[in-house]
């Protein structure tokens, strides 16, 4: 089997807590512990759970927009996240990343076509003439008319703006995107159009995604592969079928039996596992299997050992001691 | 004493909305943010209201409540247990807020006072409107606590909200709106901030909380599945009008909307694996201050006849093949045996705008 194009191993990103009257580092504490994931040519990796798990850091780190504390980040063959500034932003070419609020990384007084121009002027050495047309081409890509390169943000609905946003991680034609919720600010109606957009652009160019979401409907309908996070490690992964229809740790059951179906009688056949109590604090997480506080299934040997993420006979890893195989859907 | 009652009072809602209007004044123009709405609710029953942004689902829950100063009311009649809340004044309304009709917002911590205690805030309404006195009310803040689920409610209610997590403040919410054991609880994107394991434990809350005191939910949010799980009416509400009304089964299984199909298209579905292409709506929602002509869903339909009625006339909300289910569409009878795979065929034909290519229309400075 060939190599992955990205691979990260073993990632932690820990963040001091400050305290005292200095604001000294009086601690730290892991947000993501551990992190192993891989993502081929032309896939897409579905990274699930809910707030505070993680997602979005171990996004950052695959980027080395936040250098992890520990492990390693492999592109095409190199560690990035040791590479020096200058080799860095050459890498930063090849892999880009869409955040959930264009508006918010969209300069307000840049032009659409000067911010997505921005790259090219920065990356590149086209010629002004190259980058208009480079523009046009890529507003026209993301549904966009050519016509609004000389628009304001704001001028833009939501929707848009994440196709600007879009556009401009895809202007120096990347080789895996990084979508940080990138549809979760948008309406339905709008939603599926950027996820449409961005399954064409994929099957196209033969982007690799890593798309962070907190919306398990969307991953699945986007993923080939995807790996469920719960304080700051992943608890579960495998193929897109494998999590949503035989899933085994009882977190991943639990969060698909919590989603609501838009589908009435399903609704009212269905039993729900409600688990109790909130995710706990990163800060100060749980001995042991770190879902075991509103674990059904924790026994005393949850609290001492924490359990691997490996293959225990249900077909693909689960991080639970007692892992099986359960349909919820 | 509550179910006798209801069997006394028959088949009268206890809300019931008449072509209500109402506005804002904004420095851009008039925006029509409820524009001919008409509604009834019944006890026991949960109500749903769905739309994207801007549809005018808050503005219509919040315009019974009259909570917003700057939203004018033109015509219409707000009637609650047959009288008119319109003609009420601010005294009379007064008592009827949290007390007869409550509502729970989205964001539990805008809505909570960081100052004082969680139990002191819960108990606060018992105080003015039952004038029981601070340790009465603040032994119902403790039962109303634990009711909706909270554990270890005494330590609780002497806590700040600060202290509670996202969905504990959300319960909290709900234990202050049922104190008085309101009516009609009005929960306006409940869930929409939390997680969605949390999500479920508070939509079971407050369900069962619905049951205990026998009251009606009217239910505003944007999540079709939410509403799939919990309603027994659905209105789907489209730039400040109705587009749909009927039971959840009828909404969802037997849509007379084009935008009620197009919303239902539009969502990836948890439960099954295909890997066709989502149906988006085309376009995005018209501006209420410079709405399209005829029917305001026309620009974005796949359905519609245009020149022609569609872009003409204004659809009137009406009977489709039920009788109580109503839809404002002047071809509601074609979509009947329309599924979503006819839609995805009508839109690639219809030539309806397939990107999203409209900006936003900004006033001149």
């Amino acid at each position: 089997m060939s190599e992955p194009l990205l691979e990260a191993r073993n990632l932690v990103k820990r963040f001091p807590i400050r305290g005292g009257l200095l604001a000294r580092t009086i601690d730290s504490f892991a947000a993501v512990d551990g992190v192993s994931l891989s993502v081929d040519r032309g896939q897409t990796l579905g990274l699930v759970g809910e707030s505070g798990c993680g997602k979005s850091t171990t996004g950052r780190m695959l980027l080395n927009l936040l250098r992890p504390s520990e492990g390693e980040v492999i592109f095409d063959g190199r560690d990035i996240s040791k590479l020096s500034r200058r080799e860095l932003i050459k890498v930063r070419q090849r892999i880009q990343i869409v955040f959930q609020d264009p508006f918010a990384s969209l300069n307000p007084r840049m032009t659409v076509g000067a911010a997505i121009a921005e790259p090219l002027r920065l990356h590149t050495d086209m010629s002004k003439d190259d980058i208009g047309r480079r523009i046009a081409s890529l507003l026209h890509q993301v549904g966009l008319s050519p016509e609004h390169a000389n628009r304001y943000p704001h001028e833009f609905s939501g929707g848009q703006r994440q196709r600007v946003g879009i556009a401009r991680a895809l202007s120096l034609e990347p080789e895996v995107l990084v979508l940080d919720e990138p549809v979760s600010a948008l309406d339905v109606s709008i939603q599926a159009g950027v996820v449409n957009l961005l399954e064409e652009i994929q099957d196209r160019m033969g982007l690799a995604y890593v798309f962070i979401a907190h919306d398990l409907s969307v991953v699945r309908h986007i993923s080939d592969h995807v790996a469920v996070m719960y304080l700051g490690k992943i608890i579960e992964t495998g193929t897109r079928d494998e999590i949503y229809n035989a899933p085994s740790h009882p977190y991943t059951q639990a969060l698909l039996s919590a989603v609501p179906l838009a589908d009435p009688r399903k609704e009212r056949a269905r039993t729900r596992i409600v688990l109790e109590g909130d995710v706990p604090s990163p800060i100060d997480p749980p001995s042991g299997c770190r879902f075991r506080t509103r674990c059904w299934k924790a026994t005393e040997k949850c609290a001492v050992d924490p359990p691997a993420l490996i293959d225990r006979g249900q077909g693909h890893p689960s991080a639970c001691h007692y892992a099986e195989v359960q349909q919820v859907l | 004493m509550r179910s006798a009652m209801r069997s006394a009072g028959h088949d009268e809602p206890l809300l019931s909305v008449r072509d209500l209007h109402a506005h804002f004044d904004t420095g851009d123009g008039i925006v029509q943010a409820v524009d001919g709405v008409s509604f009834d609710i019944h006890r026991g029953d949960v109500f749903s209201v769905v739309g994207e942004s801007g549809s005018g689902k808050s503005v219509t829950a919040m315009s019974i409540l009259q909570l917003i100063p700057t939203l004018k009311v033109d015509s219409g009649e707000i009637l609650w247990k047959g009288e008119n809340l319109l003609d009420k004044d601010e005294r009379e309304m007064g008592a009827i807020r949290g007390f007869e009709i409550a509502m729970i917002f989205q964001d539990p911590l805008t809505a909570l006072n960081p100052v004082h205690t969680v139990g002191r805030q819960v108990g606060e309404v018992a105080r003015i409107h039952q004038g029981l006195s601070r340790k009465e009310s603040m032994k119902r803040a403790v039962e109303m606590l634990d009711l909706v689920g909270i554990p270890e409610p005494h330590k609780r209610a002497e806590q700040y909200p600060h202290e509670f997590s996202g969905g504990m403040r959300q319960r909290a919410m709900i234990a202050m709106a049922v104190v008085c054991d309101p009516d009609l609880l009005i929960a306006d994107e409940p869930t929409t901030a939390l997680d969605v394991t949390v999500q479920a434990q508070v939509l079971e809350a407050l369900v069962a909380i619905k049951d205990e005191i026998d009251s009606a939910i009217m239910l505003i949010t944007h999540d079709l599945g939410v509403v799939a799980g919990l309603s027994d009416k659905v209105m789907v509400m489209y730039a400040g009008r109705q587009a749909e009304l009927g039971t959840v089964d009828e909404v969802f299984y037997e849509s007379r909307h084009p935008y009620t199909l197009g919303l239902i298209g539009s969502i990836p579905r948890l439960d099954n694996d295909n890997d066709e292409p989502l149906i988006p709506i085309p376009g995005s929602p018209p501006s209420l201050i410079n709405r399209p002509s005829g029917c305001p869903f026309h620009p974005r339909c796949a359905f519609r006849e245009v020149p022609g009625r569609c872009d003409t006339e204004v659809p009137e909300l009406r009977s489709t093949d039920r009788e109580n289910h109503l839809a404002a569409c002047h071809f509601s009878e074609t979509l009947v045996d329309i599924g979503l795979e006819d839609l995805r065929e009508r839109l690639d034909e219809s030539g309806v705008v397939a990107a999203d290519t409209e900006l936003i229309e900004v006033p001149e400075a």
